[in-house]
């Protein structure tokens, strides 16, 4: 409409102006304008009744209908399901899948079975192992020492020895493998100790079990044995 | 004719020497005699200071004059021969002369077949081959703790092959003892093979000492996963060693929470008993006070009681002497508190005594006093004590003491 307040009122802006939603110009030129006004009563005289009727509420197909209508004037959309099957999107998918799967798997197993011996778990039973080692060494070198000459002299202390040699074999590698060489040192000692003992003849001679327990003697293979198995007791504790 | 009997004997001595201990009675008149005989029959004496100089130089560390020795003695082919091959090899091997050392071993076993240093060298033989990085083979060894070596040989160089080996040996007829070692040596390994197989030794009720042991290991791992696995096969068993076994396994993994868990669950006395004897080896001195307070067993109290003497707990022991409701409680920690001799506990008692109205308390004092060998807080007790059973009590413990107070009150009284 612009500025133009000499031509009268469309039906169109009447009834904005009915509905007070008209532009200023169009008030300017009614308030001026005895037949456009005239048109306005008889606009409103129309318009009137129809506030007195509430709108009727829409069918329950109106929804479909409206989009049966609309979706025939829209633009055709690909399938997403269809698409899905399309190789270049198929095959990362299902490596992405298989990849997440054996994630999944190696985490459940990992959880299922325990995990390796740690070095210092290792040192705990290497040092626990040892002691208790070195407790019957005690023993059995105390008795040796202390044996007096006859047949029988190492007889008793034969099978023990046997026993210890082997297992002193086995810590012996296990402490040099950990880079234990003082301890390993003193296992290499005690090996020959019990060696000889383990593999003395039946005719052992007085002489030969005097040179032996002047070997542990000179060896002062007693005074180590307890004093490595203490300190050893007191590393366990802070292992 | 004494001349004449040596004469006769040092012409047999070749005969009898390597038996000739049987002819000795043991003693050492007969020993220096037998020095003598042997000094004149010439025989083995040099062979035998040859070897003894071999011995000395290994034990010093002298590989090449114990080579030296040794191979002297092995040459004369006499009674020491095998073990001088099997020394030699030992001081060839320690020198890394390895080729020498498997040499020698090869003429030990050739030479000597039946001696009993053949197994030695048979182990020594293995650990110089590993030494050397050759490949060595578990399954060609007969002896199985030759077999143990040959395997924890293999076990750092190819832990995928030696565990079957190991497996099989813990699953076999070998002795316990051996079977103890392949598990020490299954420890060594850090696979988590390794470490499932412990954990299905400790499970394994069918050989209960390997199982202990197993038990002793996987406590000693130190890890949640340990722990819970011993949890669920305390849990599970129904052996009250195994049980015992594990609760030792905590103590030793410093693990609390559940020997505290044990001692207020379990069913078994003996094993809440021994539950709280771990727990006091483990330090857990405030978790013990905490199950005292909230225990209603007087069982278990006494366990307690006598746990806290296990670890010198006077300050607890004295507290619960005092003020414990049950009678016989305190007197276990009377008890107690006799036995340790310090910490000011003489005192305690003799205000237990004054403050006590329990006659058998009383007398528990005296007991305790009696033990610590305080003539002197006897001797007060019975100058100020009216009661004349109890009295006599002091009196009958001190006549057993010796001590100045005592005989001067002993005195005093005879006066």
């Amino acid at each position: 409409m612009g500025g133009d307040t000499l031509r009268h009122l469309t039906d169109e802006e009447l009834t904005l102006v009915y509905y007070r939603e008209s532009m200023p110009t169009a008030q300017e030129h009614l308030q001026g304008c005895f037949e456009c006004q005239t048109n306005l009563a008889r606009l409103a005289d129309l318009l009137r009744p129809v506030h007195l009727y509430s709108p009727p509420e829409p069918g329950p197909d109106f929804e479909e209908r409206v989009w049966s209508k609309l979706s025939l004037q829209l633009p055709k959309k690909r399938n997403w399901r269809l698409s899905l099957f399309r190789p270049f999107v198929l095959a990362p998918a299902l490596a992405g899948l298989l990849v997440l799967a054996l994630a999944i798997g190696l985490v459940m197993q990992r959880r299922d079975r325990p995990s390796g011996i740690s070095a210092r778990a290792q040192a705990r039973v290497l040092f626990n192992t040892l002691t208790d080692h070195l407790d019957r060494s005690q023993i059995l070198l105390a008795e040796v020492a202390n044996a007096r000459p006859g047949t029988d002299a190492l007889k008793a202390a034969q099978g023990t020895a046997r026993d210890l040699v082997d297992e002193n074999r086995l810590l012996r590698l296990a402490s040099n493998r950990t880079g234990d060489a003082t301890r390993g040192a003193l296992l290499e000692d005690l090996e020959r100790i019990l060696l000889s003992i383990a593999n003395a003849p039946s005719n052992f001679s007085p002489d030969d079990l005097s040179d032996l327990q002047r070997r542990i003697d000179d060896e002062g293979l007693r005074f180590k044995v307890r004093v490595t198995n203490d300190d050893l007791r007191t590393e366990e504790r802070t292992l | 004719m004494r001349k004449l009997g040596f004469l006769v004997l040092g012409m047999a001595a070749p005969l009898f020497a390597q038996d000739l201990s049987v002819w000795m009675p043991d003693s050492s008149s007969t020993s220096a005699w037998r020095r003598d005989f042997q000094a004149r029959s010439g025989g083995n004496r040099s062979e035998d200071r040859e070897y003894q100089r071999g011995l000395s130089a290994l034990d010093a560390h002298r590989w090449d004059r114990a080579i030296e020795s040794f191979e002297a003695v092995a040459d004369r082919k006499g009674t020491d021969a095998d073990a001088a091959l099997y020394w030699k090899a030992y001081a060839e091997s320690r020198a890394a002369n390895r080729e020498d050392a498997l040499a020698t071993l090869g003429e030990l076993r050739r030479l000597y077949p039946s001696s009993r240093w053949v197994a030695d060298a048979q182990a020594l033989d293995v650990e110089v081959r590993a030494q050397a990085g050759s490949p060595v083979n578990p399954g060609a060894e007969a002896d199985e703790e030759i077999k143990l070596i040959a395997i924890n040989s293999l076990l750092q160089s190819d832990p995928s092959s030696a565990l079957p080996a190991l497996q099989k040996v813990l699953a076999g007829n070998s002795s316990v003892k051996v079977k103890e070692k392949a598990l020490f040596v299954l420890t060594q390994n850090s696979s988590p093979e390794a470490r499932k197989l412990l954990g299905t030794v400790a499970a394994n009720s069918a050989n209960p000492d390997l199982q202990m042991r197993a038990i002793r290991y996987v406590g000693l791992m130190g890890s949640d996963d340990a722990r819970k696995e011993l949890e669920t096969l305390y849990s599970r068993s129904n052996d009250e060693h195994v049980k015992r076994a594990i609760l030792q396994s905590f103590m030793r993994s410093g693990s609390r929470t559940f020997l505290v868990n044990a001692a207020k669950t379990e069913k078994s006395p003996e094993l809440r008993a021994e539950a709280i004897r771990q727990l006091a080896l483990s330090g857990g001195q405030d978790e013990l006070w905490q199950l005292y307070q909230t225990s209603s067993s007087s069982e278990d109290k006494n366990a307690i009681l006598k746990s806290m003497f296990l670890s010198h707990n006077t300050a607890r022991l004295s507290e619960l002497a005092k003020t414990e409701k049950d009678p016989q409680l305190r007197i276990s920690a009377i008890r107690s508190l006799g036995l340790i001799h310090d910490g000011g506990t003489s005192e305690t008692l003799v205000s237990i005594y004054k403050s006590d109205s329990h006659v058998e308390v009383k007398e528990s004092v005296l007991n305790a006093l009696f033990l610590q060998q305080n003539g002197k807080a006897l001797v007060d007790i019975a100058k100020s004590e009216k009661d004349p059973q109890l009295k006599e009590k002091a009196v009958q413990k001190m006549s057993l003491l010796h001590s100045k107070e005592v005989t001067d009150y002993m005195l005093e009284v005879l006066k």
